[in-house]
């Protein structure tokens, strides 16, 4: 810093003599600058926490919010502040490092986002010396992976977008920085690789987020619901990511991933649903380990949606359909249950979201005492008590446990949601039922698009091509297959 | 909003499907059918399914009418119990001797027609009544149909391969080549027993074939691809010795010489390669050329057992050989109608040529 200061000190007096030449043409913005200060005050008044320091005889006013700032730094500037004359204000000003600001809105960003503002007669000045307080980088916890990177993104951008520089470096890999909101703006910047992803979506995507002025947008998960296209679709449209090495994989594909501040989550698009049902854990594996895994997955998918439909189906309507060998202990542990099987099943499946939503929300160390009394009351209890049969509970507890194998959190959770329709639809018709939900949800997905691009790409439309990069995991090629 | 409106009536109007929960349903898995000096209702259908008892146990019951049809009977069982009679778990269904004997398609036709009865349930004839081996409480034995089921399985995977379920029997029945059997159970000593088999001409019982007659009757139709060969032979000169032989049949067809002469000549072949498992006589069946020797006895034997079969069904007019099936592919369709196949089948000439082939003598010496 004392060596930064020197420098300062010498281009002050190379510009010194300068200075005096243009003094007349400062006259219009001296009044500038006394505007943007009346209105900095007006705006930030019932502000307690807005720190000022003011230097009477260099007329200067400096505002910040002491918490945003590394102080530090500010103390140096400040005594280097100390030392200079009224008339080198000025010269010490014009540094690069302080930015010059005509706009009040400009002012507000940089004092929010931790820049200290000074004021003098004629501008104001953004100094910035943010405070890059935070939490460090930590693994991921909605997203684990066995072979793979660790990391995970944090709330700060900076160290979000250092994560992703590190992963790809190239000067092609581009940043554009954007905006959202009205009143309070929040900063958005769409990473892409030149070249690779695609200009129109690029267009498209920042159209769309420019277009959003609603407030309070605090998370990637909650922007990202602003700018799809199907807003009342249960599944998750966009691909919202915590880690890095999925983001930079994802850039690679042709995708265009966006960060938000103060947001551990990444965006991705366009993708579509089998983006979803990968992990990085496939690419670790060998590609016959990992193609295995990913099918696993589509069955878990079915078994999640189908398999306590399919227990009321068959109960309700189609006896006809039990091996002969099931039938006695079917019959032995139907026969206690008041209730018919489509109540309850949904009965214990709304049990198990419930313990799954405690699970969620209490703290970890409470979070225990959830699976012991979720374990024995629903395991033993309830099938003692009579309110539900031994085979149901098993099939409840395939289908949570399929639940929890698909990858994305978001996709999981609106599988959960709309295995309930398929099990009214089962208690209803049955079979039939079954098969016209299932008609509705291929109907549904097929609809669905993500920046313009179908969700169920390769399969519709069908493109058998690139299956291996989306239905499976297909061995890598040793040649390079992009320039 | 006026889509989600319309969708909603249609769910709603549409209403349910007929309920059919498991718990409250009697899921027959087994009838019998007799007959009854009644004139007035002359079947007797004995149905039995399992029943949850109030403890918890899985039980059974068996329920006993006597009526006019097969259906009008379930009608009669319907008021005896008080659960929802359905058929579509049926497993076995059972003939009692009697009424097999005046045919049993007007069963099968009301047992076929029931879309909720599929076609792999199987079929089996009893000895004497049907309602009995229903009836019968075996100790732990749980259900009869279950026991019968498993029986039948059974005895299709060893060298009984009778494999008759209603689709079989049925495909049999409409082939003018060949006839359908069933397998005979019975009761013995509180035990349900395998008894012979039923041989049916088109679609009544003739006669029961005693077990140890049915072997070879298994030997000479091409289903059975392996099993068991047991039989006293005459190794020498008042001295007998039985053996075990564990084979494979490797080749089986059946030839007919020719079209136009009458009687006609046919010739069934088979090739069977075994391995000993038994043998009590006193020479060393290591040897081959005790083996020779021992090959060349059983082939005797099977040829002149399976010819004193053969002529006992041709007798009886039954082809459960299916001769008449290459009789029917050396002549073009006119003749064949205007052949009277089951008696051409009693004049003809029909032996037997077996090749036994020992492949080993087992792991002893």
């Amino acid at each position: 810093m004392r060596k930064d200061r020197n420098r300062f000190l010498k281009d002050f007096k190379l510009q010194k003599d300068q200075i005096r030449n243009i003094t007349s043409d400062m006259r219009e913005s001296k009044l500038a600058g006394e505007s943007i200060l009346e209105q900095f005050i007006s705006d930030f008044k019932n502000s307690s926490d807005l720190s000022v320091t003011e230097f009477p005889h260099l007329t200067v006013k400096i505002y910040y919010f002491s918490y945003l700032i590394n102080k530090d730094h500010y103390e140096q500037f400040l005594s280097m502040l100390r030392k200079i004359t009224p008339d080198e204000v000025q010269p010490f000003l014009s540094h690069s490092e302080f930015k010059a600001l005509s706009d009040m809105s400009d002012v507000e960003e940089a004092i929010l986002s931790g820049s200290v503002i000074l004021f003098t007669e004629k501008q104001a000045y953004e100094l910035p010396f943010q405070e890059g307080k935070g939490r460090s980088i930590a693994p991921s916890e909605t997203e684990t992976v066995i072979l793979g990177a660790h990391d995970a993104f944090v709330e700060s951008v900076d160290v979000n977008l250092s994560l992703i520089r590190k992963r790809v470096m190239s000067s092609k890999l581009k940043t554009i920085k954007l905006h959202v909101g009205n009143k309070a703006k929040r900063t958005v910047y769409l990473l892409y690789i030149e070249g690779v992803a695609s200009e129109n979506d690029l267009e498209e995507i920042k159209k769309r987020i420019l277009s959003v002025h609603n407030d309070g947008i605090v998370d990637t998960n909650m922007l990202v619901q602003y700018i799809d296209e199907y807003p009342n679709s249960p599944f998750p449209q966009f691909y919202t990511t915590e880690r890095p090495d999925v983001v930079a994989y994802k850039m690679f594909d042709g995708k265009i991933v966006g960060l938000m501040d103060n947001s551990p989550f990444a965006f991705c698009t366009p993708v579509s649903f089998f983006d979803f049902m990968e992990s990085m854990d496939d690419f670790g594996q060998r590609w016959i380990v990992g193609t295995f895994i990913k099918i696993t997955r589509y069955i878990a998918i079915l078994v999640t949606l189908l398999f306590t439909a399919l227990y009321v189906a068959v109960t309700t309507y189609h006896y006809e359909m039990i091996p002969q060998a099931l039938l006695p202990t079917l019959l032995e542990s139907r026969s206690k249950v008041p209730f018919p099987p489509v109540i309850e099943a949904l009965f214990l499946e709304f049990l198990l979201e419930l313990l799954r939503e405690a699970g969620a929300r209490l703290p970890t160390k409470v979070g225990q005492t959830i699976g012991i009394v979720g374990g024995i009351v629903i395991g033993q209890a309830a099938v003692q008590a009579g309110i539900t049969s031994n085979i149901l509970i098993i099939v409840v507890a395939a289908s949570a446990i399929a639940s929890f194998v698909v990858p994305s959190y978001l996709l999981s959770a609106s599988i959960r949601i709309v295995r309930f329709g398929f099990i009214i639809l089962s208690g209803f018709w049955g079979n039939l039922g079954i098969i016209f939900g299932m008609g509705i949800l291929i109907i549904h997905l097929s609809s669905l698009t993500n920046l313009n691009s179908p969700y169920l790409l390769p399969i519709s439309p069908m493109y058998p091509k690139f299956f291996k990069y989306s239905l499976i995991r297909g061995p890598f090629k040793k040649k390079a297959e992009r320039g | 909003m006026n889509k989600v409106f319309v969708s909603i009536i249609v769910f709603f109007l549409t209403g349910c499907a007929e309920q059919r929960i498991i718990d409250d349903l009697a899921l027959i898995n087994a009838v019998g059918y007799d007959v009854t000096d009644n004139e007035k209702n002359p079947l007797k259908l004995t149905v039995t399914f399992p029943i949850i008892t109030k403890d918890g146990k899985y039980d059974r019951k068996t329920i006993l009418v006597e009526g006019k049809s097969s259906k009008e009977a379930r009608e009669k069982v319907r008021m005896k119990t008080n659960l929802k009679l359905e058929s579509g778990q049926m497993r076995v269904s059972l003939f009692g001797q009697e009424i097999a004997n005046k045919g049993m398609l007007p069963l099968l036709n009301s047992l076929v027609r029931d879309p909720s009865i599929g076609t792999r349930a199987k079929l089996a004839l009893a000895e004497d009544e049907a309602s009995d081996i229903l009836m019968l409480q075996i100790k732990n034995e749980g259900q009869n149909a279950t026991y019968l089921e498993q029986f039948l399985t059974k005895l299709n995977r060893e060298s009984l391969r009778t494999n008759y379920n209603i689709y079989q029997f049925l495909r049999d029945y409409y082939d003018d080549g060949i006839d359908p059997i069933l397998p005979v159970f019975r009761v013995e000593k509180n035990n349900i027993a395998y008894n012979g088999i039923g041989l049916f001409q088109e679609d009544k019982l003739v006669e029961i074939l005693k077990p140890s007659e049915a072997r070879y009757l298994f030997l000479f139709r091409e289903e059975m691809k392996q099993g068991n060969f047991v039989e006293q032979i005459d190794v020498g000169e008042e001295e007998k010795a039985s053996i075990m032989l564990n084979y494979e049949l490797k080749e089986h067809h059946i030839k007919i010489q020719s079209s136009s002469t009458n009687p006609k000549k046919a010739s069934i072949y088979i090739k069977l390669i075994g391995d000993v498992i038994e043998y009590t006589g006193k020479e060393e069946i290591s040897d081959p050329k005790i083996q020779k020797k021992i090959e060349k006895l059983i082939t005797k034997k099977i040829q002149q057992e399976g010819k004193e079969l053969i002529v006992k069904l041709q007798k009886l007019q039954v082809d459960p050989l299916g001769i008449n099936r290459y009789v029917r592919n050396k002549m073009n369709y006119k003749e064949w109608k205007a052949l009277d196949k089951y008696q051409s089948y009693q004049d003809m000439n029909i032996n037997i040529e077996a090749n036994i082939i020992i492949n080993s003598s087992g792991k002893w010496k």
